[in-house]
């Protein structure tokens, strides 16, 4: 039996694709997925924490760092600080505004006060960067963010 | 040979067939992601919403006896609503973001008072463009609609009933006359018949009809029977009326096109009664089409708030001479450096309408 040279690359190439190629493609999407769910839980579970306390515990820093820590890619987080004044304006009336403060360690938030926490993905990991390879397929990429307000 | 040549195609086809059956999973899961996300972010908003309204608009005139008779004012809870979520979804805090963010993806927002409530949806104005009258739908707010209604057309009144969000206590404005705070488990030794009006549900000259009913339209139009004594009928009646505004308002956002109605439940069981809004509370639809997910993204949400306790401000004069204001707890700071406090005030809108600025000096506390 002749064999094709045609077919044999051809069939090396299929091989490639479906044992290598895509179930690489079903890790990195299905380990994103997972590694998105928890830095959402540890978003709110920390902008939960800070607006029922007025203030940023070590425990809250600590579980939100443990959370991050246990994602397969690697996520960093800014927390800002956005502090409630209340200004006069002409005629008799008010204004509200929220001005960015900094954040202070045993600093004591009041009502009113806005706490944001944004989670951010650094780079991509082996997975993503393979799935990346894929012609046609896209990587969908999604920084958490979420405010909330001191009670 | 042949089930080689046979073999390639299906094996490819069998992954084409995975994989997109997989895409398709990918883009459930970016839904259901974004789709909490937004829960959550809502959620968020709206709480700091009923917070705000609560403690800004209390007026002087609100009944220290009764917190639940505070008086509302419904657009510090839209600014601020749209203000969080706005930091929420990453946007700019500007009044064109504001403005696009409220016209094409919030249908109504629903503030519900003590004793009426208020909805920003759309309403069809005609205006005037080069001359030429048109119809816009803009959005704007309603007046404050009692949660009931009735119409005695032999008399010629309009008749109202006020349930409240609080207590067993309801007002009513009857062929003319204001009544108020009628209760009847409270009264009906109190006063005689005479006040309150005696027979079963026959006698229309007064709101009070005891161990009776009256036929009471909701602010929906439709027509129940309403016990006056039931505080189990004016919950009914406050969520039937919450219902239909929401489900109106989105019909009129959407012009009809509604995939979803919502429904405010007052039983969840045979045994148990419900009521989803007992105080002061902010009702809001969102529906977001531009997000990462190919389906689109809508969460309802809903918040209420309750005075717990105030906050107060002191207003002082500066070493400048300039009329500033900071949080009571800084009393001690502000006495050491020999100022003297000139007035309290018991929030910072309070202190600003009396031309006091926040106090920049204790702005990291």
């Amino acid at each position: 039996m002749k064999q094709s040279n045609i077919g044999i690359i051809l069939g090396v190439i299929i091989l490639f694709i479906s044992t290598i190629i895509l179930p690489t493609y079903f890790m990195s999407v299905i380990t994103y997925r997972d590694d998105l769910n928890k830095a959402q839980v540890a978003a709110r579970n920390f902008v939960d924490s800070v607006i029922d306390n007025g203030m940023i515990s070590e425990r809250a820093v600590s579980d939100l760092n443990l959370d991050l820590a246990a994602c397969t890619s690697t996520f960093t987080y800014r927390i800002v600080r956005e502090e409630k004044i209340v200004q006069p304006t002409e005629g008799g009336g008010v204004e509200t505004t929220w001005m960015v403060t900094e954040i202070v360690d045993g600093t004591e938030w009041a009502s009113g006060d806005i706490v944001t926490v944004i989670i951010e993905q650094q780079g991509l990991n082996l997975y993503q960067k393979l799935a990346m390879l894929m012609p046609g397929a896209w990587f969908y990429t999604q920084d958490v963010r979420m405010s909330g307000m001191v009670r | 040979m042949k089930f080689i040549a046979f073999a390639y195609p299906i094996i490819l086809l069998m992954d084409i067939i995975v994989f997109i059956n997989f895409y398709n999973w990918q883009q459930e899961s970016i839904y259901e992601f974004e789709q909490r996300q937004l829960d959550i972010q809502v959620n968020y908003a709206v709480e700091a919403a009923t917070q705000e309204m609560l403690s800004i608009g209390t007026h002087i005139d609100t009944d220290y006896a009764d917190w639940g008779r505070a008086t509302l004012e419904p657009q510090i809870a839209l600014d601020t609503f749209t203000t969080v979520l706005m930091k929420n979804l990453g946007y700019s805090n500007t009044k064109e973001n504001r403005d696009a963010l409220i016209l094409d993806h919030v249908p109504f927002f629903i503030v519900a008072g003590y004793d009426g409530y208020y909805v920003y949806g759309t309403v069809a104005e005609t205006v005037t463009v080069d001359g030429v009258e048109q119809l816009a739908y803009p959005k704007r707010w309603t007046p404050k609609l009692p949660y009931a209604m009735k119409s005695v057309k032999t008399e010629g009144n309009i008749n109202t009933v006020f349930f409240n969000l609080s207590n067993n206590n309801y007002d009513a404005i009857w062929n003319g006359n204001y009544y108020e705070k009628i209760n009847y488990d409270r009264d009906k030794d109190v006063y005689p018949n005479s006040y309150f009006g005696i027979d079963k549900g026959t006698n229309t000259s007064s709101p009070y009809t005891p161990n009776g009913t009256v036929d009471i339209n909701s602010t929906t139009g439709r027509v129940q029977s309403w016990d006056l004594a039931n505080t189990q009928d004016r919950d009914r009646c406050v969520n039937d009326t919450l219902t239909y505004a929401c489900n109106a308002a989105l019909y009129a956002a959407l012009e009809g096109n509604m995939e979803k109605e919502w429904f405010l439940p007052s039983t969840f069981s045979e045994w148990s009664q419900n009521r989803p809004v007992t105080s002061p509370s902010v009702l809001v639809y969102i529906n977001r089409n531009n997000t990462s997910s190919v389906y689109d993204v809508s969460t309802f949400g809903i918040g209420g708030a309750k005075i717990d306790e105030a906050t107060f401000f002191i207003c002082y004069k500066n070493e400048q001479g300039d009329k500033v204001y900071t949080y009571a707890t800084n009393r001690a700071k502000v006495e050491a450096r020999g100022l003297t406090v000139l007035y309290t005030a018991t929030s910072m809108e309070d202190a600003a309408k009396n031309g006091y600025y926040y106090d920049l000096t204790y702005l990291r506390r």
